[in-house]
């Protein structure tokens, strides 16, 4: 049995002239219509129906023996009949088969006149007596409902990713637009402050010439508070423009700029071999002017502090570390370090604001690298930078920024 | 009353960034007299009338500009002041708030001749205006009485 019912169609028809059916042949090519999992139509030539199956029947809410015989366009929402006769012959005229399409807004229409969308597939069946189509009828009811349903939401989702986007920018702004707008008072209160302790700085006592100028010092640690977020507002905004680094330089660079903050002191520098890279050349020194920076602060009470710069390959990135002998840190704290305003020292201990890591992880976040830190408590810290070696960053360049170098 | 020392054009809504300012050039012992506009438009006015409240003087040998203010701000007055032929040889240094690269590079792009951003602490700022007013106020030192009606 199954290997008769396997038979194609077209293989069972090849002897017949007529329908219906009735060998045994005949019968398993019923079972097998029978069994489709879509409604199943044959259509004969001037588009007679001359076999449905139940779940055709059922589809248009007929009983089988009132559609046999009859022309397939009963099935069609009558102003498209005439439409769909033309296709038919066109089709009979160059048959091919062809797969289901939701492309096409196609109805049928049921016996109580309701219609419903449904899709078809057609392929020709060519016998003795005569060339017939088979389709394959679904209804597309629910497949319309939840398509309508996934483009409603698809909608939604844009416009709350477009509300999304501009809450964004307007909060960046706002928070960009406030650090600004205070940074003139700040100023002003640091200014006057200061006029005060040069005119009557003297002339105060000791407990108010002190108190004044923890207002200066407030003040200006304010200043520094403010001007430090607007960088790290301004980093997230501002659009990269990368191009290829000499990356031995701006550490000997920045080497230089630091040296006046470490001359009464005994640090040795070990800078090993350096890789090009391709980066934003001010971003990259903000990077390496963090790190290095906070290596300094953080062996300040070394009596020889040591800095290493160097590269290392792990797990097949090249990665730049920066590596100190400092007071380190323990690494349970160690997913605080480049956040912002995160501190893992009391500002006694070490000035700073703690925006310089989370300037850092941005900035390397924006070139589509990673930051990370190891450290041991009192036994100094490592920072490492790993950026992606050319796509990410190639997407963004322009040719002429080659050309520039860091 | 008349006076041959080119005076400094300040150009600053905030009075309190004013008061600040004229410290600053004070204890750079600058000698030039500060004329204070309080926007573009008043800055323009006084720049094109080229008279300076009873000052017999020539052009500002400077003037320090603030960007954010009423009516005109300092880039517009920059615009204007660069494209017009009295007025374009006037050394002009922005002194802003604005860190903003667009402010920056725009301001260079209308051809300033120096953008200052304000330090928040005020010793830097005095630093600032100093080096400021006294690089301008040196390289327009007055030359010779005649030269000076010469070039008028």
């Amino acid at each position: 049995m199954p290997i008769k019912s396997t038979r194609p169609p077209d293989e069972a028809k090849r002897e017949e002239d007529s329908f219906p059916i009735q060998s045994f042949e005949r019968v398993s090519v019923g079972q097998i219509l029978e069994s489709a999992p879509d409604a199943m139509l044959l259509i004969g030539e001037a588009g007679v129906i001359v076999y449905l199956n139940a779940l055709a029947a059922e589809l248009f809410g007929y009983r089988r023996n009132e559609l046999l015989g009859q022309t397939v366009e009963q099935l069609v929402p009558p102003e498209a009949r005439t439409l769909h006769r033309d296709h038919r012959r066109k089709y009979m005229a160059h048959p091919r088969r062809r797969m289901m399409e939701t492309g096409l807004e196609l109805y049928g229409l049921r016996k109580d006149h309701t219609r419903f969308p449904l899709e078809i597939s057609l392929s020709p069946l060519r016998t003795s007596g005569g060339d017939l189509v088979l389709g394959a009828v679904r209804d597309r009811t629910k497949k319309q409902k939840a398509e309508a349903e996934i483009r409603n939401l698809n909608q939604n989702l844009c416009v709350k990713v477009e509300e999304l986007d501009a809450a964004n920018r307007e909060m960046q702004e706002f928070t960009y637009t406030t650090a600004h707008d205070l940074r003139a008072p700040v100023r002003h209160i640091q200014g006057y402050a200061e006029l005060l302790i040069e005119s009557a700085g003297n002339g105060l006592e000791p407990s108010d010439k002190r108190n004044l100028d923890k207002i200066a010092e407030s003040a200006k640690r304010l200043g520094m508070l403010i001007d430090d977020l607007l960088d790290f507002s301004r980093i997230g905004r501002a659009s990269l423009h990368p191009s290829p680094v000499n990356l031995p330089l701006m550490i000997a660079e920045i080497h230089g700029v630091l040296q006046a903050k470490f001359a009464n002191r005994k640090v040795t520098w070990k800078v090993g071999d350096l890789p090009a890279i391709i980066a934003d050349p001010g971003m990259l020194r903000m990077v390496f002017t963090n790190l290095l920076d906070n290596a300094l602060k953080f062996t300040q009470g070394r009596d020889e502090a040591t800095i290493e710069i160097g590269c290392i390959v792990r797990d097949g990135d090249r990665v730049i570390f920066v590596r100190d002998n400092g007071v380190g840190f323990e690494m349970r704290y160690v997913t605080k370090l480049f956040h912002v305003f995160q501190r893992l020292h009391r500002h006694e201990e070490f000035e700073g604001t703690g925006i310089g890591l989370a300037i850092v992880r941005r900035i390397i976040e924006r070139h589509g690298g990673r930051v990370w830190a190891e450290g041991v408590r009192d036994a100094g810290a490592t920072f490492y930078v790993s950026l992606p070696e050319g796509e990410t960053t190639h997407d963004k360049q322009h040719p002429s920024d080659l050309t520039s170098g860091g | 009353m008349t006076s041959n020392i080119r005076p400094i054009l300040l150009v600053e809504d905030d009075l309190n960034d004013v008061e600040l300012v004229t410290a600053a050039l004070r204890s750079g012992n600058l000698a030039n007299p500060l004329i204070v506009a309080r926007d573009g438009v008043e800055a323009l006015d006084i720049l094109s009338k080229g008279r300076y409240d009873g000052l017999d003087a020539d052009g500002p040998v400077v003037v320090l500009l603030d960007n954010k203010m009423p009516r005109m701000t300092g880039l517009e007055l920059l615009r204007h002041m660069k494209s017009d032929e009295r007025l374009k040889r006037i050394p002009v240094v922005m002194m802003t708030s604005s860190r903003a690269e667009p402010d920056f590079e725009q301001a260079y792009a209308l051809g300033v001749n120096a953008y200052v951003v304000k330090p928040v602490d005020f010793k830097d700022f005095t630093e600032a205006v100093k080096v400021v007013g006294k690089f301008w106020a040196i390289l327009n030192e007055p030359p010779r009485a005649s030269s000076v009606a010469t070039a008028r």
